[in-house]
């Protein structure tokens, strides 16, 4: 875990490359992986096939009947010469990767969030300390995946972080907040999971009929604004 | 559902599963939306039928698995199957995969089991009439993205097939270049991301060892059995996925991610099959034996370009 073997190329596959920025992830290398895909997104045009910024990494897809990966790996190379220069831009201690901030509502109750009750018992606080904590705190997006929209935000204060569920739910309902370990997310659709729920979130995060489709991207800000049950209702939540 | 447009016919689904799904060539840069590519997984076969129905090799068709599917023509449709060796009937007379075909208003095609390989491809002239969703119409049912709203196609449902104004034409592909399933495969992959964690002795040993393909593998993930591999206890952080990706959970049996992978995961990786391994793997069945053979990044690259070249010259002949 030396952060000057980083950044690392690896083949991930025939046309695939994983770039690796550093061991960990911090909001530094948040910003680093946000510049980094940015600028690949730009240079490569439709040569490149697939990106996934995620963490620590950037995975890269490129079309391989089109473009050679010895001028892929030099393109990369300037790159990540200029990566150096991101990383200075960014003090660790203050760091702010340059994505928006958002706010998404969130009605936290037993009846939206079956585990808030169980999770403030565990660490100790009232329900209503443990809300505070977790809409306290400003959350980066660090990966988008597992399900269409589905956006990892950290960290969570040390004092909520939450083991996730021993049996995964079979269904957890959309827009729930929830928490696993030191992460949060809002499920954008109903689906199968394991996270601990704590709230619900009435903004659709999701919707493949409206341009985005996605509200976050990787390296975006979100905070969570506590609301209650009649603006839930009326901003459309389900209960 | 598609809007109504004025469409020369339709194929009426008469009996069909989950394993029938429209789809294409895949959905590309969506990932980063949590977007899998989806797309058929045996883009060799599925090429050749488009072009035995003379359209471009990303119009829609049909993926067809395990087979036991029925169709009845609305008007007249030009129709064709390549892929795994089920057997096809029109109007209960047996008919040869691998050439057009030309229905009329109220025949029947019928599909029966395979009887080698997993996946068949059924591509009509014009192609199916489809609203694309992210720039393809492929379906990924877990996600409810692509083909019909998203949802498993169902008996009564009628797909339009888009008007053309192409004659028909009695197309064919020579039986040296059909596809012939085999029992036992070489499955080539290029070794990568953490096989350096994993280990010089793990990537010998996936080699040496034949694996079976396990009855719970589908179009998200092909779960094999072998002798157990030693997998390095490590905390990966989720990283980006790509397609053909052998992960390597806890408990050492291999899963290949097919076309409808999750986009990121935390589970060590020794490598990724080949996009033609990928090919190989869509016609492989539960009970079939597979042995993995590491190539070079550079001769996977030669070997698909060569693959290219050989198909494309292939569909332009088939053409005509």
């Amino acid at each position: 875990m030396n952060h000057s073997d980083y950044p690392q190329i690896r083949q991930a596959g025939e046309n695939s490359l994983l770039i690796y920025l550093a061991p960990v992830a911090d909001a530094q290398v948040l910003a680093q992986v946000q510049w980094l895909s940015q600028q690949l997104r730009q240079q490569l045009g439709s040569l490149l096939q697939e990106i996934i910024p995620s963490y620590n990494s950037v995975l890269l897809v490129y079309d391989f009947l089109r473009l050679d990966q010895s001028q892929l790996q030099l393109c990369l190379a300037d790159l990540l010469t200029e990566l150096t220069d991101v990383a200075l831009n960014h003090e660790p201690q203050t760091a702010q990767s340059s994505g928006k901030l958002i706010e998404l509502p969130c009605y936290y109750s037993i009846e939206t969030g079956p585990d808030l009750a169980a999770i403030a018992a565990q660490h100790q606080l009232s329900v209503s300390q443990l809300i505070k904590i977790h809409s306290e705190q400003r959350y980066q997006v660090y990966a988008i995946g597992f399900a269409p929209g589905f956006a990892y935000l950290g960290w969570v204060d040390e004092r909520i972080a939450t083991a996730r569920l021993t049996t995964p739910r079979l269904k957890v309902p959309a827009g729930s907040v929830a928490i696993a370990d030191r992460q949060t997310a809002v499920y954008p659709a109903a689906s199968p999971g394991g996270w601990n729920l704590i709230g619900n979130c009435p903004m659709p995060l999701f919707d493949l009929q409206k341009e985005p489709a996605m509200t976050l991207s990787t390296g975006d800000a979100v905070m969570f604004v506590p609301i209650e049950r009649a603006e839930y209702l009326q901003l459309g939540g389900q209960l | 559902m598609t809007a109504p447009v004025a469409t020369a016919a339709a194929l009426l689904l008469q009996k069909v599963n989950v394993f029938t799904q429209l789809q294409d060539l895949g959905r590309f840069g969506a990932a980063s939306m949590g977007l899998t590519q989806g797309g058929v997984v045996d883009a060799t076969s599925a090429r050749l039928a488009n072009a035995l129905v003379d359209n471009e090799p990303t119009a829609p068709l049909l993926e067809i698995g395990l087979g036991a599917v029925q169709f009845r023509a609305i008007g007249s449709v030009t129709l064709a199957v390549t892929g795994a060796a089920m057997p096809v009937f029109l109007n209960g007379q047996r008919y040869e995969r691998y050439q057009s075909m030309q229905l009329q208003h109220g025949d029947q095609l019928e599909i029966g089991y395979s009887k080698a390989g997993a996946r068949c491809y059924l591509a009509v002239g014009g192609g199916f009439l489809v609203t694309p969703v992210l720039g393809s119409c492929a379906t990924v049912l877990r996600e409810g993205v692509g083909g019909i709203d998203g949802q498993p196609l169902e008996a009564g449902t009628a797909l339009p097939v888009a008007v053309t104004t192409r004659k028909f034409a009695v197309r064919s592909v020579d039986y040296q270049f059909q596809l012939k399933a085999k029992a036992m495969q070489n499955i080539p992959f290029v070794a990568g991301a953490q096989q350096a964690e994993l280990g010089a002795d793990t990537l010998t040993r996936f080699q040496q060892n034949v694996y079976q393909v396990q009855p719970m593998s589908d179009r998200m993930g092909m779960r094999l059995q072998g002798a157990a591999l030693p997998v390095a206890s490590q905390a990966l952080l989720s990283e980006g996925i790509c397609l053909g990706a052998i992960q390597l959970p806890a408990d050492g049996q291999p899963i290949v991610m097919l076309n409808d992978h999750q986009t990121i995961g935390g589970y060590p990786k020794i490598g990724a099959v080949t996009r033609l391994g990928v090919n190989a793997l869509g016609q492989c069945r539960p009970g079939n034996l597979l042995r993995f053979v590491e190539v070079s990044q550079q001769t996977a690259v030669d070997q698909a370009r060569a693959h290219e070249l050989w198909l494309s010259a292939l569909e332009l002949q088939i053409r005509g």
